[in-house]
């Protein structure tokens, strides 16, 4: 199967979880929601009688904007704490959610039921918490030290160099290099995250070690797989920005309008990344060496799923239903 | 007989037109440089000889010299410069181990006495004992007033790796505060002087420079194939047999000489035509608009020499044609620019430090390989520096004690050539070196806007006019002495109306040119051309650190109400007004109000929240269309208008016309009887929108 064809199907297992974009869009939104409404209140009480309000209304004013920077300064700090705040608390609902989202793309019927997606939240949460923690080192040594050394080696190299257009093009080329470690050391831990619901592993570490011999194993096709998601999510953005860029903002009806896109793009990154999990559980399941029994003692929760739903039996040869989603390749 | 009394009369009528074509001295001629020196690319220094002619004034008899020795502020960490700057300016580190110095190695009169025995280092500003940048010689005999006097010094200027404003980076140099440099002596009554003295002040983190005119005649020798730019004229070159070349460059009238080699430069030349690039009209314009004969106007031609990097070369267009920009604008409204040439330097990438500096007749600009699109950093910094030929170069004030007069002064302008020349510009934050505004379409702002912002956190600390060593901290110093003084300067326009800002301007330039006026003496200009008494205006915004806002604190407007109580009519009779009559009352005015005769109380409270008073406008407008119009003077801290109409109020705005750019808080300017919430919910859904963004994102790490 290609990764083409996985990328495929796991967009058709995407598709077929819309609860799952809700809850996970309602849990955005409401955190989001939070951040924004000291802003709400401090630009209320700032425009809602000033005359400004009506060509802000229109259009950008750096004239306010800078003011509301200069006026509000002493308040940045806060406002940061609050949104690290809700970044830790989403943070921890990602971990949760994360379980039961892999719960429902690797069991049997690999839609969404809500014992199914629960159960996943309750089971992987701290295993998922203890990969975090083994993620964080990796992404410290991996991406942000090998950025340090880079970037320390750049500027000795091209210290004596006269010429910027030079300077940039290693430059680049460094920020290149670091941002496909990056996606490497994410897609590892992605890998990790459906290696200890399908493999029912307990071992942070081990799912990470293992992981990282797998997305080298199979180092085309993982890569494969990221770069569509990936592209798919550009493809958002190439739509969603124009779009947003044309549309007048001026009138309630429009700022409704352009709200409900903003929405509706949060709703598609969304999608895009279930399709990111949808699609690495797919080609997980169908490169894992000989469908090899896990190596670790199962959890004991899997026993508990209803009958023919348990993540830890996945069907390697899964079709969707006649004529719901593309061919599937016999050989997995 | 005949013939010789002929030839005596030929050659004494030669003699007198000679004379009489001699382009009459701009200036007092108060020093006269002959200067040779040599680059020594191997050890990064400049050996120089000069022979300065100092005429003295004043009326005093002057027993000393004192000089500026700039460079030695680049010689350790003790010197003041280095204590002030903590070893970075502008964003540039001064690197270990590449100090820079100037060794006096001699100093004598034409008459061979050494003066180098009387030589010792004076710290006037600071007492710093270890600092070394401004010199004294006492002379044996001292020079008489109005007489002259002429030394021979011999130095060794070790140029440091470009960190503020001057050194070298590989082969580039610029070669900037670079010789023994005599200071200014004022006289009694000169500037702010009480008694006859020597203006020499020490170089520090936050200071420019204050010199003299006179004439400089400089040889500068360096390796043949070294592209040279310099102040002045060029009056030839030879090569010399070691294998380098003499460059001499001439110009009277400045009171600085800086050169520049390097020999990667690309060398552009071109012609400002000033009757292909200004027109009738224009000219015609800006003589009504000043007050001025269009032959006072018009502009005269400039030979326009770029030396750039062959990274940039692809940008000389853009730098030639701000600087035409710059020739065309100041000169049009300030005066004619009156020397020859002007040269725009392109420093060399890595030597950000030499970026953005003036010098008299030569400045440099500073670019990059990815250039944001016009109008950017790059049109802003030929304008401005070229700007400084007339703040600084042409009106010579004290950059030590004023620097608002050159800076501040050419923020403002600036800014006003920019918005004239090429509309507002688009904020370009770079990536990488990479210009966003490439790919998405940019906030768009006029000069103003900025200068403004830039200035709402600094009045707090430091009135506008202040030594320049001597702000709070550098940004102080930044921001007052930039764009607090451009905003200010503005808003006096607005004030005084543009023409007679443009006609202040202009004299203040024409009657000090060539001089070195102080604050006190634009002030004067202002009163006088104003024909008003401005002090005030420089009392609260230039001499203080009180800031500007004006408010609308109420607006509202109501039914009036029937009281209630018991009441004695005329007659004696004794009437009690209950709710119910008030009830009544209030629906007759709710049904007549369909019939649009109900009258409405308004009540408008303007308040003055900063501690600047100054007159500002009050314009009230009601439902109907129906405007008011009010000046609040502002002395008491606030002003209540009332009205009975039978309309109610729309909104109240003070400063209708923005004629005080000063003012920290715009928003609250107008206040609105209805409440709008379109931008409120507008801005704060994409607040939202941006936070759930950064969640996602965070989602992809976990």
């Amino acid at each position: 199967m290609t990764a083409w064809e996985i990328f495929c199907q796991g967009r058709y297992l995407a598709n077929r979880t819309k609860k799952l974009w809700f809850l996970l869009w309602l849990m955005n939104a409401l955190l989001a929601a939070v951040a924004a409404l000291p802003v709400f209140g401090v630009l209320n009480a700032e425009l809602k009688n000033s005359l400004m309000a009506a060509s802000l209304a229109d259009r950008f004013s750096l004239d306010f904007a800078g003011e509301f920077a200069f006026k509000y300064w002493d308040s940045l700090p806060s406002a940061l704490i609050l949104i690290a705040a809700l970044g830790m608390v989403y943070v921890v609902l990602t971990l949760l959610t994360t379980g039961g989202t892999l719960a429902v793309f690797s069991c049997t019927e690999r839609r969404f039921t809500a014992p199914v997606f629960f159960k996943g939240c309750g089971t992987y949460f701290w295993r998922f918490f203890r990969l975090l923690i083994v993620a964080a080192i990796f992404y410290g040594i991996f991406v942000v030290a090998l950025n340090g050394v880079l970037s320390s080696l750049v500027n000795k190299l091209t210290r004596p160099w006269t010429q910027q257009r030079l300077v940039l093009l290693v430059s680049w080329t460094r920020l290149l290099v670091v941002a496909f470690v990056f996606i490497v050391v994410n897609m590892v831990f992605d890998y990790a995250k459906v290696r200890l619901v399908i493999d029912e592993g307990r071992s942070a570490v081990m799912a990470a070690l293992r992981s990282i011999k797998f997305v080298f194993r199979n180092f085309k096709k993982t890569l494969a797989v990221f770069v569509f998601c990936m592209l798919l999510g550009l493809l958002f953005i190439v739509i969603y920005n124009p779009l947003e860029h044309v549309l007048p903002q001026h009138t309630r009806r429009w700022i409704i309008v352009v709200f409900v896109l903003q929405q509706l793009f949060i709703l598609a990154r969304t999608y895009v990344r279930l399709t990111f999990f949808s699609s690495e559980v797919l080609l997980y399941e169908s490169l894992r060496p000989s469908h090899a029994p896990a190596q670790e003692a199962p959890a004991a929760v899997p026993t508990t799923f209803e009958a023919g739903s348990s993540p830890s039996s996945p069907s390697a040869s899964w079709t969707p239903p006649p004529g719901e989603a593309p061919a599937i390749d016999p050989t997995i | 007989m005949k013939k010789t009394l002929l030839m005596i009369l030929s050659v004494w009528v030669g003699l007198l037109s000679a004379i009489s074509l001699a382009p009459a001295a701009l200036s007092q001629q108060v020093v006269q440089y002959q200067i040779a020196a040599r680059l020594d690319p191997q050890a990064k220094a400049v050996v120089g000889s000069e022979t300065l002619t100092w005429l003295n004034p004043s009326s005093d008899e002057v027993r000393e010299l004192q000089f500026h020795l700039y460079l030695n502020a680049f010689k350790n960490e003790k010197s003041t410069f280095m204590r002030e700057s903590g070893g970075q300016l502008r964003g540039d580190q001064a690197e270990e181990g590449k100090w820079g110095y100037i060794d006096v190695q001699s100093i004598k009169l034409d008459s061979g006495y050494d003066l180098k025995p009387s030589m010792k280092f004076l710290h006037p500003d600071d007492d710093n004992a270890d600092d070394q940048t401004v010199m004294v010689a006492t002379l044996p005999e001292p020079v008489r007033p109005n007489g002259t006097i002429t030394l021979k010094i011999d130095f060794y200027s070790k140029l440091p790796r470009v960190f503020a404003r001057t050194g070298y980076f590989g082969n580039f140099y610029m070669v900037g505060q670079w010789f023994p440099k005599i200071g200014v002596y004022e006289s009694s009554g000169m500037r702010y002087a009480t008694r006859g003295q020597w203006n020499c002040h020490q170089f520090h983190a936050t200071s420019e420079f204050y010199a003299d005119y006179g004439a400089y005649h400089v040889d500068l020798t360096v390796p043949s194939n070294y592209v040279v730019g310099a102040t002045g004229v060029e009056q030839g070159n030879h090569p010399n047999k070691d294998g380098t070349t003499t460059h001499t460059f001439v110009q009277e009238d400045v009171h600085d000489f800086a050169w520049t080699a390097d020999p990667t430069y690309i060398r552009m030349e071109r012609l400002f035509d000033a009757s292909r690039l200004t027109t009738a009209a224009e000219i015609s314009d800006v003589a009504r608009l000043v007050g001025r004969s269009p032959e006072d106007v018009s502009l005269q031609n400039v030979r326009m020499i770029l030396l750039i990097h062959p990274e940039h070369a692809a940008q000389a267009d853009r730098h030639f044609r701000a600087l035409e920009y710059g020739l065309k604008y100041f000169g049009l409204w300030y005066g004619r620019y009156p020397y020859p040439t002007i040269t725009v330097v392109d420093p060399a990438y890595k030597a950000g430090g030499a970026a953005g500096m003036e010098y008299p007749t030569l400045f440099t600009a500073g670019t990059g390989w990815l250039p944001s699109s016009p109008p950017s950093g790059l049109e802003e910094v030929v304008i401005h520096e070229f700007g400084h030929q007339y703040w600084y170069g042409m009106v010579g004030s004290n950059e030590f004690e004023e620097s608002w007069l050159d800076e501040g002064f050419n923020t403002y302008s600036t800014s006003q050539v920019i918005d004239t020349a090429y509309g507002p510009s688009s904020l370009s934050i770079p990536f990488m070196g990479i210009p966003f505004s490439w790919f998405i379409s940019s906030i768009k702002y006029f000069e103003d806007t900025v200068n403004r912002l830039e200035t709402l956190g600094s009045t707090r600390r430091d009135y506008i006019v202040r030594n320049a060593w001597e702000y709070y901290d550098q940004t102080s110093y930044g921001v007052n002495s930039y764009p607090r003084t451009a905003a200010t300067l503005r808003t006096l326009q607005h004030l005084v109306g543009d023409q007679t800002f443009a006609r202040i301007m202009r004299t203040y330039f024409e009657r000090w040119r060539f001089k070195h006026p102080t604050s006190n003496d634009f002030r004067a200009i202002v009163n006088e051309v104003a024909g008003r008494d401005m002090k005030w205006f420089f009392d609260q915004l230039v001499y203080s650190s009180n800031i500007l806002d004006y408010a609308v604190d109420k607006v509202s407007s109501e039914r009036p109400k029937l009281s209630l109580g018991l009441f004695d009519d005329p007659s004696g009779k004794r009437k009690e007004v209950t709710e119910d009559d008030r009830k009544k009352q209030e629906k007759e005015a709710a049904d007549s109000k369909k019939r649009n005769d109900s009258l409405f109380e308004s009540e408008v409270i303007v308040r003055r929240l900063g501690g600047v008073v100054v007159p500002v406008d009050v314009r009230v407008v009601f439902e109907n269309g129906e405007q008011f119009d009010t000046t609040f003077d502002g002395q008491y801290r606030w002003t209540r208008y009332k009205f009975l109409k039978p309309t109610k109020i729309r909104y109240a705005e003070v400063d209708p016309e923005h004629r005080l750019l000063v003012d920290v808080n715009l928003a609250n300017n107008s206040r609105t009887l209805e409440t709008h919430h379109r931008a409120v919910v507008k801005w704060t859904s994409k607040f939202m929108f941006w936070i759930q963004n950064l969640l996602m994102s965070l989602m992809a790490l976990v």
